[in-house]
C-alpha cells in the first residue's frame, strides 16, 4: 500500500488560483470546477437534455448556458453539453452522471481537460471584442459560444452581458491564454482611459 | 526656429496650442489640428521629398491619403516608420520627421544626376539596359538600381510597438464621414440600427471641413460637428476616427486599421497599442469614400508648389495655411475657381486663374484667363513661375509660389473593386463610378458614387442608409436634408497639355510621364495591366489614386479608344499601406503561436530539463545531471537506465480521444486498417490509420475500457488531424453509427514507466487491490484503477521502448504529484526521468516508426505493415493500399542500418546508394528517416526506406549526405535492434 498522497496543482503549477486586475477588470482562474462532457446517444437527445435541464433549472438549447444552485451546464455542440459543479464536492461528477444517465449518453471526465477563467468588470466587451469574433450585442446573459482566441480554441460563456464572462481553454494552453487575456485587458483598459481623457 | 510665414487666419486649428516638431533636424512649430503637411506649408516649406526614380525635388500635391510625394520617415530609432504620408500625420508635440530617398540632403541630392540621365531611364529601362552580361544583374545592376531607386529605409530593428486586433459587428458599416457618410449615419443611427462610422481622418466631416459653402445657413464644418455630436450621443453608433477601412473581404467582412496612438507624443503612449486592426463583419455597408482630385499633366508640373486645387483650398480653409503668398490656379472645371475665390478671401494674392474652357466667368476678384493652358513651370526646388499659353496664342509668365491644379475628381471606387467589381465610365463627370458586382451587402453614396455636389451627397447618403436598412428589415426614414450647394462643376475633360518638351508627369510616385505611356503604347504594352507593369504606373503606396486615370486617358488617346473601353487595372487591398505589425497583432516573438505545457512542465523546469518545441508543446528533451557537458552524455545515460532499470517520461502530449457509444467498435474498425471489432475489454491494440488514398496517416493504440468505451491515442503531431478525421467520419461518412467522440488529451497526465523494474516501481504506486503482475495484467492490458490510496487512474501495458513498460494516467491536476511520486518510488531502482531525445533513441533501437517514417508519403507495405491492412473488412484507405505503386514488392521498405565505422555518425535525410554506385538521382535507392547513436549497440544506427530493403539484410551500401559532403558505409539490418522477438515486453 502506497503511503504517497497526491496533491493537486493548478494549470499554472500553483496551489492557489491565478488572479489579476487591470482597471476595474478582474481575471480569475477557476480550478474549483469539476467538468463532464455529456453527449446524447442516438435517439436520446430529449431524455438527456431534460435531465440536464432539471439539474441546472433552465433550458439548454443551442448556445445556452445555465447556472443552477449546484450544477451549471452549457451547450457545446449538437446533442452535447458540458456540465460543471464544485470540484471539491463533485470531483467524480462524470461518474455520477454516468449513473444518472446510464446508456442514454456518453460521458467523459473533463475536470482537467479545460481550465476556466472568469472575467468581471464594468466593460468586458471592450476586452472580448479584441479577443474573439463574437457579435457581443447579441451575446446576452446565458449564452455560450465556441470561438478562437489568439489561435486557442475556447468556449466563452456570458454570465452577465458586458460585465461577467467565463472563458474555457484546453488546460495545456492556460499560460498562453492567460497571457492573451491579461495583455488584452491591460490594453483595452488603457485605451478606454485614453478615450475618456 | 522658423516662423509660420504662410499661416493664414481662421481654420479648424487651435493656434493657442503650439506644437513643436522637427523636419530634417530643423525645429518648427505648428498648431493643434495641423497635419505634418499643413504645418510644413505654414512654415514655408514646399520641398518635402525626392522622387522614386529620378530623385526630382517634390512637394506635396494633396491633403489626404492619396499623397504620392510627401513621404517621410516618422520617428527615430526602432520606432522609425518609412513612407508615411505627411498629409495624414497628425501633428503632435515632439514629432520627428525626416525626408527620405535623398542624400546628402533634400536640397542637394547626389542621385539627382539620375534626372540628367532620364533619356536612358524611361519606362522599362531595366528590361532592356541591363541584359548583358547576364551575371551582372544579380551582383551589380540590381543592387545599384535598388540603392538609387527607393523609398524610405527600415530601421532594421524589431518593431517595439504593440498592436491589437479585434472583431466588430454591425448592421451598417459606413465608410467615410463626409457629407454622405454623416447623413447616412444620422439616418441609420436615429433608426436604432447598429452603425459603425469609420473615417481615416482624425476629424469627421470630410470636405465639409474644407469648404466655405454653408449648410442650413451655418458653416459646413459646424454642421458636421453638430452631426458628430448627435451621433456620439447615440449608443448604437460607434464612431471610429483615425480608422482606415483598407479592404473589403469575403462575406461582408472588412479590414480596418485604427491609429490609436500615432498622434500622441511618446510620453503618452505607455501601455497603449499603436494601432488596432479590426475585422468588421457588416450585414450591410455603405461606401462614402468621396472622390480624389486629379492633376493635369503639363511640362514640369511636378515642381514643388504645384498641387491639387482642392488641396490648396483645404489647406487654406481647414488648416489656415497657404503654399505661397502668390498663387495661381489651373482648372478645367468650376471647382478650381472656388480655390481662387477662397484664397482671395483669405488675403492670398491670386495672380491668375488659367482655364482651358472658353465659356467661364470669374466668381471673385482674380484675373481669369479663358481658353488658356499652363505650358511650363520654373523653380527646381520650389515653384517660381509658370508660363501660360493664352487664348490669343501669346505666352505669358506669372510669378507665383504655388499653383492649384484641378483636372476633375475621381470617385474613390477602390473598395468596390476588392471582390472583382469593375467600375463603369460616366461621361458627365469624366470618371469611373462603381459598377459590376460589389462586395456582398455594399452600396455606395456621395461623391464615391459620382454624386458630386454637397446636396446630392447628403441625399444619397440618407437614401443609401434607408435602402441598406430596408434590406435588413429595419425601417428608417430619411431626415430632412439641410440646404446645401448643388451646382455642377461643368467639367470639360482635359488630361494633359500637348505643348512643351519637358516631361509632363502623370504618376508622381513612380516618375511616369506622358511620354512613358506613349512609349508603352509604341512597344505594344497597350492593355492597362501591361501598361501598369511596364511603366509602374499606379504602383507603390498611393496605388495610383491620382495618376491612374491620367495614364488611361493618354493610352486611350494613343489607341483611339474611349477611356471606358481602355478599362482600369484591378484595385486590391490595402487601400492605403498597413503596417506589418498591425497584421501580426499580438502574434509576435514568443507569442507567435500558443505554447502548450505538459503536466510535469514545472517539475521538469525544477530538474533543469532542456526543453524542445514539439508543435505547440514544450517537452523536456533531456535532463542534464551534474558533470554532464554534452547532450549525448545525458541522453545515453537516460537510454541505458531505461534498458537496465527504469525511466519515466511524460507522454501526455500524445492525443487521447475518448470514443464511446454502442457502435464504437465498428467505428474504430472503419478508421483503423487493422481489426478492432473483436478487441476484448481490458485490452489495448496497436492500430494503423490510413488516409483515403492508402497512405499511412498515423499510428497509435486503442484501449477498450468497456464494451462501449475506447480510448484512442494518436501521435503528438497528428492529434488534431486524427481527431478531425474521426469527426469527419462520424458526422459525414457514417452518421448512422451511434458513436460519440471527444478529445481528452489535456485531461490526463500520462507517464511512460519503462524498463525491467517498471512493475516493481508501479506496484508501490498502484493500489494493492489491482493485480499488475504479468499474469494478472499481461502485455497489452489496460484498466481503470486507483493509485496512491484511491485516486482514479488508467493503466496501459504498452511499450514504445521495447522494454517491459506501462503508461499510467491520472487527472492532470495530480500530474506533477504523480511524477514526483514515481520518482520517489523509483529511487531504490535508480529510476531516471527521460526526455524526448532518449524516447526517440529507444524507439529507433526498437524499430518503431514515428513522424519521420509516417511522413505522408509512405504506405503500409513500405512500413512493413502491409499484412496489417485487413482484407476481411472495409476500412478507410484499404482498397487504395493495393495500388501497384504502393504494394510493389520491389518498392521501398523500412529497414535498419548500422554504421560500419562506429566513429562516423549517420545523418537522417542521407540518401542511399549501392556500394559502388555513383551518387546521382538516377541511382538513388532510398533515404535514412531517423538516425541516432545507440548506446545499446555502441554505434550509430538508423531507420530508413530502401528499395527491396527487406530482401537485402546484410548488404553493405552507402548513405550519402552531399549537403555536408559526407558519405558513410552502412549495413542493412532488421529495424529491430533490440529484442526482435519481443520477449522483454512480455516478462
Amino acid at each position: 500500500m502506497s503511503e504517497i498522497r497526491l496533491t493537486q496543482i493548478t494549470a499554472f503549477g500553483r496551489v492557489e488560483a491565478q488572479t489579476a486586475s487591470f482597471g476595474d477588470v478582474t481575471l480569475t482562474e477557476r480550478p474549483d470546477l469539476a467538468i463532464a462532457s455529456v453527449a446524447a446517444r442516438h435517439g436520446q437527445e430529449s431524455t438527456v437534455r431534460s435531465t440536464l435541464e432539471q439539474m441546472v433549472g433552465g433550458a439548454l438549447e443551442v448556445s445556452s448556458f445555465r447556472e443552477g444552485n449546484r450544477f451549471s451546464a452549457f451547450w457545446t455542440g449538437p446533442s452535447q453539453w458540458f456540465v460543471m459543479a464544485d470540484h471539491d464536492d463533485y470531483e467524480t461528477l462524470a461518474a455520477s452522471l454516468k449513473e444518472t444517465l446510464s446508456r442514454a449518453a456518453s460521458i467523459t471526465e473533463q475536470n482537467d481537460g479545460w481550465v476556466g477563467f472568469d472575467m468581471d468588470g464594468t466593460d468586458c466587451d471592450a476586452v472580448l471584442e479584441r479577443l474573439c469574433n463574437i457579435d457581443l450585442s447579441g451575446f446576452t446573459s446565458g449564452r455560450a459560444q465556441r470561438t478562437v482566441i489568439e489561435h486557442v480554441s475556447c468556449f466563452v460563456l456570458c454570465r452577465k452581458q458586458g460585465c461577467a464572462y467565463r472563458i474555457f481553454c484546453g488546460r495545456s494552453y492556460a499560460l498562453s491564454l492567460w497571457h492573451a487575456l491579461a495583455t488584452t485587458v491591460a490594453s483595452a483598459t488603457a485605451v478606454a482611459k485614453l478615450a475618456t481623457h | 526656429m522658423s516662423e509660420q510665414t504662410n499661416r493664414l487666419s481662421g481654420g479648424l486649428i487651435d493656434t493657442s496650442k503650439s506644437l513643436q516638431f522637427t523636419f530634417d533636424g530643423r525645429s518648427f512649430t505648428g498648431a493643434q489640428g495641423d497635419t505634418l503637411a499643413s504645418a510644413l506649408l505654414a512654415n514655408g516649406i514646399r520641398l518635402m521629398g525626392r522622387s522614386f526614380k529620378y530623385h526630382r525635388p517634390r512637394g506635396l500635391i494633396s491633403a489626404g491619403s492619396e499623397e504620392p510625394n510627401a513621404l517621410m520617415e516618422i520617428g527615430t530609432g526602432a520606432y522609425r516608420e518609412p513612407n508615411t504620408r505627411a498629409t495624414v500625420v497628425e501633428l503632435f508635440d515632439g514629432l520627428t520627421a525626416n525626408s527620405q530617398n535623398a542624400w546628402p540632403s533634400l536640397k542637394f541630392d547626389a542621385l539627382g544626376v539620375n534626372d540628367l540621365a532620364s533619356n536612358f531611364l524611361t519606362a522599362g529601362f531595366y528590361y532592356k539596359t541591363f541584359m548583358w552580361p547576364r551575371a551582372f544583374w544579380e551582383k551589380l545592376y540590381e543592387p545599384v538600381i535598388r540603392r538609387s531607386a527607393g523609398l524610405g529605409s527600415l530601421s532594421m530593428q524589431a518593431d517595439p510597438d504593440s498592436y491589437d486586433k479585434g472583431f466588430l459587428h454591425c448592421d451598417l458599416l459606413i465608410i467615410g464621414a463626409g457629407p454622405a457618410g454623416l447623413m447616412a449615419a444620422l439616418t441609420a443611427g436615429r433608426a436604432g440600427a447598429k452603425v459603425i462610422l469609420a473615417d481615416e481622418d482624425f476629424l469627421f466631416g470630410g470636405r465639409l471641413n474644407a469648404e466655405v459653402e454653408e449648410l442650413d445657413g451655418q458653416s459646413s464644418a459646424d454642421w458636421a460637428a453638430r452631426a458628430v455630436a448627435e451621433l456620439r450621443s447615440l449608443p448604437n453608433v460607434r464612431l471610429m476616427p483615425r480608422s482606415t477601412v483598407y479592404g473589403a473581404f469575403d462575406h461582408g467582412i472588412f479590414g480596418a486599421v485604427e491609429r490609436v496612438t500615432d498622434h500622441l507624443p511618446a510620453t503618452a503612449k505607455a501601455g497603449l497599442p499603436r494601432q488596432t486592426l479590426w475585422r468588421i463583419t457588416a450585414r450591410q455597408s455603405l461606401l462614402c469614400a468621396g472622390a480624389t482630385e486629379r492633376m493635369i499633366a503639363f511640362a514640369n508640373n511636378d515642381r514643388p508648389g504645384v498641387m491639387l486645387a482642392g488641396a490648396m483650398r483645404a489647406y487654406a480653409n481647414r488648416w489656415a495655411t497657404t503654399a505661397g503668398k502668390r498663387v495661381a490656379v489651373f482648372t478645367n472645371n468650376d471647382d478650381g475657381h472656388r480655390t481662387a475665390r477662397d484664397l482671395v478671401a483669405k488675403g492670398v494674392q491670386v495672380v491668375a486663374v488659367i482655364d482651358p474652357r472658353e465659356n467661364v466667368r470669374a466668381i471673385a476678384e482674380y484675373p481669369l484667363f479663358k481658353g488658356a493652358q499652363v505650358v511650363g513651370a520654373k523653380g527646381r526646388l520650389g515653384l517660381k513661375s509658370i508660363s501660360t499659353r493664352l487664348s490669343d496664342g501669346s505666352l505669358k509668365s506669372f510669378e507665383c509660389e504655388a499653383l492649384g491644379v484641378s483636372g476633375g475628381w475621381n470617385p474613390n471606387v477602390s473598395l468596390t473593386c476588392h471582390q472583382r467589381g469593375r467600375p463603369t465610365w460616366h461621361d458627365d463627370i469624366a470618371a469611373f463610378v462603381p459598377g459590376g458586382t460589389l462586395p456582398v451587402g455594399m452600396s455606395v453614396a456621395g461623391a464615391a458614387n459620382g454624386d458630386m455636389t454637397t446636396h446630392s451627397a447628403l441625399q444619397s447618403g440618407a437614401e443609401g442608409a434607408v435602402a441598406a436598412l430596408l434590406a435588413l428589415g429595419i425601417s428608417a426614414t430619411a431626415p430632412e436634408l439641410p440646404r446645401a450647394d448643388d451646382t455642377s462643376i461643368n467639367l470639360q475633360p482635359f488630361w494633359y497639355v500637348a505643348e512643351g518638351k519637358s516631361r509632363k508627369w502623370i504618376d508622381f510616385q513612380n516618375d511616369v510621364t506622358v511620354k512613358d505611356v506613349k512609349l508603352a503604347h509604341q512597344e505594344g504594352f497597350r492593355s492597362v495591366e501591361h501598361l501598369k507593369r511596364y511603366t509602374t504606373l499606379g504602383m507603390a503606396t498611393d496605388q495610383g489614386k491620382n495618376s491612374n486615370l491620367g495614364g488611361l486617358a493618354v493610352m486611350a488617346e494613343m489607341t483611339g479608344q474611349a477611356i471606358s473601353q481602355t478599362g482600369t487595372t484591378m484595385f486590391r487591398p490595402p487601400y492605403t499601406p498597413v503596417a506589418m505589425g498591425a497584421l501580426a497583432g499580438r502574434s509576435v516573438g514568443k507569442e507567435f503561436k500558443p505554447t502548450r505545457l505538459t503536466p510535469s512542465h514545472h517539475w521538469a523546469e525544477r530538474q533543469g530539463a532542456v526543453f524542445v518545441e514539439v508543435g505547440q508543446w514544450m517537452r523536456a528533451q533531456w535532463f542534464p545531471q551534474a558533470g554532464e557537458t554534452h547532450w549525448r552524455q545525458s541522453v545515453d545515460r537516460e537510454v541505458l537506465a531505461v534498458r537496465k532499470s527504469v525511466g519515466v517520461c511524460d507522454v501526455s502530449t500524445l492525443g487521447k480521444v475518448d470514443v464511446q457509444g454502442p457502435d464504437a467498435a465498428e467505428f474504430l474498425n472503419l478508421i483503423y486498417a487493422n481489426g478492432f471489432a473483436k478487441l476484448a475489454v481490458g485490452k489495448t491494440r496497436y492500430g494503423l490509420m490510413l488516409r483515403e488514398d492508402g497512405i499511412a496517416m498515423d499510428d497509435g493504440t486503442a484501449a477498450r475500457l468497456a464494451e462501449d468505451h475506447f480510448v484512442v491515442t494518436t501521435t503528438t503531431a497528428k492529434a488534431g488531424q486524427v481527431y478531425r478525421q474521426m469527426e469527419f467520419v462520424r458526422q459525414c461518412l457514417r452518421p448512422d453509427l451511434d458513436v460519440q467522440l471527444i478529445s481528452t488529451t489535456d485531461a490526463w497526465a500520462q507517464y511512460a514507466v519503462a524498463g525491467p523494474t517498471s512493475r516493481l516501481l508501479l506496484q508501490k504506486i498502484v493500489d494493492p487491490e489491482f493485480d499488475i503482475s504479468n499474469g494478472g495484467f499481461p502485455f497489452m492490458s489496460c484498466a481503470e484503477i486507483t493509485v496512491c490510496g484511491g485516486l482514479r487512474a488508467r493503466l496501459f501495458r504498452i511499450s514504445f521502448s521495447g522494454e517491459l513498460a506501462y503508461e499510467i494516467a491520472v487527472p492532470t491536476r495530480y500530474g506533477e504529484a504523480m511524477i514526483e511520486a514515481l520518482m520517489a518510488a523509483g529511487e531504490e531502482f535508480g529510476a531516471v526521468p527521460y526526455g524526448t531525445e532518449a524516447l526517440s533513441v529507444l524507439r529507433i533501437e526498437k524499430g518503431h516508426p514515428a513522424g519521420n517514417e509516417l511522413n505522408g508519403q509512405t504506405s503500409p507495405a513500405m512500413l512493413g505493415m502491409g499484412r496489417m491492412v485487413s482484407t476481411k473488412k472495409d476500412s478507410i484507405g484499404a482498397v487504395l493500399t493495393r495500388r501497384e505503386v504502393l504494394s510493389d514488392p520491389d518498392g521501398l521498405r523500412l529497414v535498419g542500418f548500422e554504421a560500419l565505422d562506429a566513429e562516423k555518425p549517420l545523418c537522417a535525410g542521407s540518401h542511399l546508394f549501392a556500394k559502388d554506385a555513383i551518387e546521382t538521382a538516377a541511382q538513388d535507392q532510398g533515404w535514412l528517416t531517423s538516425a541516432a547513436y545507440s548506446p545499446h549497440m555502441g554505434k550509430p544506427i538508423a531507420l530508413g526506406f530502401l528499395k527491396r530493403g527487406d530482401q537485402r539484410l546484410g548488404e553493405v551500401i552507402k548513405a550519402a549526405n552531399p549537403l555536408e559532403g559526407s558519405t558513410v558505409q552502412v549495413r542493412v539490418v532488421s529495424p529491430h535492434f533490440v529484442d526482435p522477438e519481443g520477449g522483454r515486453l512480455r516478462v
